[in-house]
């Protein structure tokens, strides 16, 4: 017999006098971000900045290098779509990685990110 | 001319690291001397013959061969380019990242990165081995064009007949129904649909039955903690968190299960459904990704999101001995294209082609 078949032919003629029920969706538990987490991954973020920062004060290529290297592993559209906070750091990374050849334009704007991931790690 | 078998992570029981231990092991039996080289091996493998770390990998001449296992994201995948000899992919697919955005920004990352690597490599391989037809159609998908062939995973089924831990097997041998999913605690796998289909089992026919969520929740803990409130919230007893349990303890579980049920959203094949197979557990599993690929036919299929719909075929699953011994029979005859001197003499048909210079 078409298992598959017979099945579906009972629940089809069940579904009538099945219970009407209602389940909470998974969407009213909130998600705890105690672990890694969107504020887990921003905190990554801002060490990783500020680690290659000190180290590499040296030339705006290699720093350029190091930040280049460091959104091609972090930034992803899809993943930034998922989630407000994800997107908005996204963009502020990309213009980041636009003005990287600039220097002190450079600075200021991870100055400027850190104190924005500040502000939403405060928020999370 | 030499094989080198090569892939980033080492892992002690995933089905990625299962696969390549049993080529090596496979290749060796027929005669050919092979190592398997990777980035992190978990200390359990440092030991075993032929395990070695990647900085040990020789130069490749022109004509030896690496078989690169691809299933993550990793600096590896760019840095296998520059190596010589002629490469062979095995490709297990990588999660799309989105399934991980919420609950582990690193593994969206690796993710994300790893689907980039797989696009990169597109002209890297002179052919490919897909665990499914599901990972082919993907290749496909990303512009591969080199010869592709699908070759199931390759799975000692004799690790099954090992002793099962006779504690779980006692403890559950109480009359009541299990119903047991196996896999990693991760948001493709979506265990939250088997918890609102117990939810919706409860008020349809009580709570007579219990589920057993068995898998390890390391890296995913904020979907685990969720998960578990998901329970609580629907006020459910009857499901139970195993966590990270010991192989004689799945088997086990393999052995208590009345059903086995998976409504993963993203499968590159789907191990723990050949498992339920092999030990005989009728399945119920939403058609997703490889899953109808592996199942061939057999066992019941369903969708995330009725609970309702996926209650009543568990019930019946359960309970109608002729549909249980006929999905029962369904798989059976499926596990037969599994088996692993099929999988490992289409597996060896498909090197020697290779080795000829041949499509795969």
């Amino acid at each position: 017999m078409d298992v598959r078949k017979v099945l579906e032919d009972r629940f089809e003629a069940s579904v009538k006098d099945l219970p009407d029920i209602r389940i909470e969706p998974f969407d009213a538990v909130p998600v705890s971000y105690q672990n890694e987490g969107t504020a887990g991954s921003i905190k990554h973020c801002v060490e990783y900045i500020r680690k290659n920062r000190g180290i590499t004060y040296n030339g705006i290529g290699k720093k350029g290098r190091i930040v280049r290297k460091f959104l091609s592993f972090w930034v992803d559209p899809m993943v930034a779509q998922q989630n407000n906070i994800d997107r908005n750091f996204t963009v502020a990374l990309l213009e980041l990685f636009k003005l990287y050849r600039e220097r002190e334009t450079l600075y200021n704007r991870i100055n400027a990110l850190e104190a924005e991931v500040c502000r939403l790690e405060s928020e999370t | 001319m030499k094989l080198y078998q090569v892939l980033t992570t080492l892992s002690f029981g995933d089905a990625v690291s299962n696969d390549a231990l049993a080529i090596m092991d496979l290749l060796n039996k027929n005669g050919f001397k092979v190592n398997t080289y990777a980035e992190h091996i978990d200390t359990r493998l440092t030991s075993v013959d032929g395990v070695k770390e990647i900085n040990q990998l020789p130069k490749l001449n022109d004509d030896d061969i690496m078989i690169y296992h691809l299933s993550t994201g990793t600096d590896l995948n760019r840095k296998i380019k520059s190596m010589g000899g002629r490469k062979l992919l095995i490709y297990h697919n990588i999660t799309p990242p989105k399934f991980f955005a919420k609950y582990s920004g690193l593994t969206a990352r690796l993710c994300s990165k790893g689907r980039g690597e797989v696009q990169s490599l597109k002209d890297t391989f002179e052919g490919v081995l897909c665990v499914s037809d599901y990972n082919r159609e993907d290749l496909l998908d990303m512009g591969y064009r080199c010869p592709m062939a699908v070759r199931p995973i390759l799975i000692p089924f004799k690790d099954y007949d090992k002793t099962p831990d006779q504690e779980i097997i006692e403890k559950y041998s109480d009359g009541i129904k299990n119903v047991v999913f196996v896999s990693r605690i991760a948001p493709n796998k979506k265990q939250e649909d088997l918890i609102s289909m117990m939810s919706a089992y409860k008020k349809m026919y009580g709570d007579s039955i219990r589920l057993f969520i068995v898998g390890n929740p390391k890296g995913l803990e904020n979907y685990d903690k969720r998960l578990k409130d998901y329970a609580k919230l629907l006020d459910l007893d009857n499901v139970i968190f195993t966590g990270q349990v010991s192989f004689p303890s799945i088997l086990a579980y393999y052995r208590i299960a009345d059903a086995f049920v998976c409504m993963s959203e993203h499968e590159g094949f789907g191990v723990p459904l050949i498992e339920a197979m092999y030990f005989k557990v009728p399945i119920l599993a939403a058609a997703n990704a490889a899953v109808p690929d592996t199942l061939g036919g057999s066992g019941i299929l369903t969708v995330n999101d009725d609970p309702k719909r996926s209650a009543f075929l568990l019930h019946e699953l359960l309970y109608d001995e002729d549909i249980r011994k006929e999905v029962i029979e369904g798989q059976n005859t499926r596990l037969t294209s599994f088996s692993y001197e099929k999988v490992s003499a289409l597996f060896m048909e498909q090197l020697q082609r290779f080795i000829r210079g041949e499509a795969v």
